[in-house]
């Protein structure tokens, strides 16, 4: 290809096939995120309950996350790790940075005695987290991609 | 990290281009659902892929579901870079054309 209008009718194409691909996983999500949020809230709960639940529900969260996130690729026909685009990538990053001290705190007041009051505490935030963290993703995402919010 | 623009005549073909524009929006994506997003027969789109497996920049993968195998196709690290750095001189091009008509006025 030589001539620039065809460039520019290229850079069109490629920004009208982004939009649909990333319109087509990020459209009407609350069926994802509020699934993921409860989910997310159990795993690092989990991890401050009492024997044998500190590994019973984290091993059961994690795999219903795995099983949510495979049944939205199939659905949709596409599959995001959540680590690309650029800008989307970082705000996964500081998600999951918060997820993970929440969970360490979590395991952390278990061995210290905090009780089941600080696992429900974590669970809430760790709730609030996951659902700021994955609608401000989407947001982000679709913006990257030049879709309308 | 800036990339270098390289125009690459495998990923400039419109159906190859559409598909790589579509791999580069996520990480994985179904063999169907990008051949409904770019509107072409399976022949067309397999063809299409094997150009894109051949020259590394594209990896299918098989995964069996309901009884059926579907496939999944992803950009490889080299079918991004080579995406991106087609993209870029696409975007230089479009830009000397703004420019050269700008200063023709």
């Amino acid at each position: 290809m030589t001539d620039d209008q065809s460039a520019e009718n290229a850079l069109k194409s490629i920004h009208k096939t982004q939009a649909a691909a990333g319109d087509r996983f990020s459209r009407d999500t609350w069926s994802y995120d509020l699934p993921y949020s409860v989910l997310v809230a159990a795993f690092v709960g989990g991890l401050g309950l009492p024997v044998p639940f500190d590994l019973l529900v984290p091993i059961a969260a994690g795999g219903a996350l795995g099983g949510l996130a495979w049944g939205w690729a199939r659905k949709h026909g596409v599959w995001i790790s959540g680590t690309t685009p650029r800008r989307a990538r970082w705000v996964a990053a500081g998600l999951g940075i918060v997820i993970g001290a929440l969970a360490m705190a979590a395991m952390f007041a278990r061995i210290e005695g905090g009780g089941v009051v600080f696992s429900l505490a974590a669970a809430v935030a760790a709730f609030v987290a996951a659902l700021a963290g994955s609608r401000w993703w989407r947001a982000v995402y679709r913006r990257e991609m030049g879709l309308s919010a | 990290m800036i990339q270098v623009p390289v125009f690459d005549p495998v990923i400039h073909a419109p159906g190859r281009l559409q598909i790589c524009a579509m791999l580069s929006a996520v990480d994985q994506a179904e063999f169907a659902t990008v051949r409904d997003a770019i509107a072409v027969s399976d022949s067309v789109m397999s063809k299409h892929l094997k150009l894109l497996e051949d020259a590394g920049y594209v990896t299918l993968r098989k995964s069996p579901f309901n009884g059926r195998s579907r496939t999944w196709l992803a950009l490889t690290a080299n079918g991004r870079k080579a995406f991106t750095a087609h993209v870029a001189e696409l975007n230089r091009m479009a830009t000397t054309t703004f420019q050269s008509d700008v200063s023709s006025k």
